[in-house]
């Protein structure tokens, strides 16, 4: 080997460090005209770089995820099963030991979030409250403009799967059954009222399906 | 003039590897992270990654290989048993960088069987395996010694170790700084109610006086600014010698409020890990000593790091 040779690799090295930072610079710095430019071009690009933002925004509000069962026939009334308040809560009982909490939590909550976030991604949230008022309309037609979207219906997937797991915990005679998959936020008490403990916490729907019979 | 301090740094850069101790250090410690992780993750492998999984895939690379996702999740305990065999290999230091490269790869993998479940500390623990890659870090730890090299060579492999060990640290501050910024353009943590929020969520309640305390506003105010304050500051402060152990400090203790109240845990070792880097290389060096000297006595002048 010659001293030319590790020469001109060692310039190489340093020029595609260079070059490697300064993209790495310029996709990290959020909402960034460059990146922007960059991601609206080329969107796969962006998997490369990680924008890092820890809790930006922090999340005012607290999902909450509905399986809501009920005979086709329609004659008996609707079970309601929570699903998130109930994780949180078992990762709350078993810390720091919970990891199989932890890891339901994770893969159920991203794919909830990632439906909220492609449904409301071009529109306004609705403002109904839960239960009661649904605006399913309205809803139903935000759901319809992403129903072939490929995210969107893995994530449906994923939940239409979960609670196939979450009936069979529960025992929960599926035979002629349907079912209605409903998330909603809840809010926590805004910051300028952390001191009134009677105010009304409200919970929004913001995704909802019809109702559909409960495959095995 | 302009060529003086370029040929400064290059001579910097290819004089020695800087970091020799720690680089192979955190190869070890991220090793162990990488099997802690495999055996608390253990009981939940079925859920994670086997073809009985609730979770569907979206579409990414491991859909387009030969048999698919099917195929691949068909035989997750493979792959499982070839991770651990390959982060064995790399405590060790057996097959040096190609095994680094292996790894790498088979983290990466694994990601992409279950996106959903990457969380920031995975993401880091990723880029770190990347830039080990290049690193020299096998003067220490390992089975066998370093057969010895020219001096070209030598120089070549120092430059990539402490590129690789700058790139390291760029990657924590570019983490911080651009967390930082994006909270200074976000009203909550503008007007300082991040903080209550985020320890108000149930999904992050780790203890039962989060709500106690976030009832506090000057404690929501002291941590929501101290958070962008310390973000923002850390990747310049960093580099001075006279804030490096206060910002430390500062640090370590703001991931175990992390850990403790929000029940973030593998991620704040990752990021705790990576602040050895910015210790000099002779003071841990001496440190290591003095630990032998402590747990093996006099036996570890003969029982060296190699």
């Amino acid at each position: 080997m010659k001293q030319p040779f590790f020469r001109l690799l060692s310039y190489l090295c340093i020029i595609t460090f260079l070059i490697h930072w300064v993209a790495v610079f310029t996709m990290a710095v959020p909402s960034n005209t460059v990146s922007k430019i960059i991601v609206n071009r080329s969107p796969g690009f962006l998997t490369t770089f990680t924008s890092w933002k820890f809790f930006t925004p922090p999340y005012t509000f607290n999902n909450r995820l509905y399986f809501i069962v009920r005979d086709i026939n329609g004659k008996n009334k609707a079970d309601t099963i929570e699903v998130l308040a109930n994780i949180s809560l078992q990762k709350y009982d078993k810390a720091p030991f919970n990891q199989e909490e932890n890891i339901i939590d994770h893969l159920v909550n991203h794919d909830v979030g990632n439906i909220k976030r492609l449904v409301w991604q071009m529109k306004k949230k609705p403002t109904g409250t839960f239960p009661g008022n649904s605006d399913s309309l309205y809803i139903a037609s935000a759901v319809a403009e992403v129903a072939y979207n490929n995210s969107y219906r893995a994530s449906l997937a994923t939940l239409n799967n979960y609670y196939k797991v979450v009936l069979k915990e529960k025992n929960i005679d599926t035979l002629g059954k349907e079912i209605k998959i409903v998330i909603t936020e809840k809010k926590i008490r805004p910051f300028k009222n952390i001191a009134d403990s009677d105010f009304p916490i409200q919970e929004t729907i913001s995704f909802e399906t019809a109702y559909n019979p409960i495959n095995k | 003039m302009i060529l003086q301090p370029v040929k400064y740094y290059s001579d910097w850069l290819t004089e020695e590897n800087h970091k020799s101790f720690y680089l192979a250090f955190l190869r070890v410690a991220l090793s162990l992270w990488l099997l802690k992780e495999i055996c608390i993750n253990w009981n939940s492998f079925d859920v994670l990654y086997s073809p009985s999984t609730f979770v569907v895939l979206k579409n990414n690379l491991i859909n387009r290989l030969p048999g698919g996702l099917a195929f691949v999740r068909g035989h997750y305990r493979w792959i499982i048993a070839f991770y651990i065999f390959i982060i064995f290999l790399n405590i060790f230091g057996i097959g040096r960088w190609f095994t680094g490269l292996l790894l790498f790869l088979v983290v990466d993998f694994l990601q992409k069987m279950n996106m959903s479940f990457v969380n920031g500390g995975d993401y880091m623990a990723k880029l770190i395996l990347l830039y080990l890659i290049f690193a020299d870090s096998y003067k220490y730890f390992v089975l066998t010694k370093q057969r010895n090299v020219g001096s070209d060579e030598r120089k070549f492999t120092n430059l990539l170790s402490n590129l690789a060990a700058v790139s390291i640290m760029l990657q924590l501050c570019v983490a911080y700084f651009s967390s930082g910024i994006a909270k200074i353009s976000e009203p909550l943590w503008q007007n300082g109610e991040a903080t209550y929020y985020a320890l108000s969520m149930e999904r992050f309640m780790g203890t039962a006086f989060n709500k106690y305390i976030a009832q506090y506003k000057w404690v929501d105010y002291f941590t929501n600014f101290s958070t962008i304050c310390f973000e923002l500051l850390f990747p310049f402060l960093i580099w001075v010698k006279n804030w490096r152990k206060p910002l430390l400090i500062a640090g370590v203790l703001f991931h175990l409020c992390i850990y403790i109240f929000l029940m973030i845990y593998g991620f704040q070792i990752v990021f705790v890990l990576i602040y050895g880097m910015f210790l000099p290389n002779e003071k841990l060096l001496y440190f290591s000593r003095e630990c032998k000297a402590f747990f093996f006595g006099k036996r570890s002048e003969v029982i060296d790091f190699v």
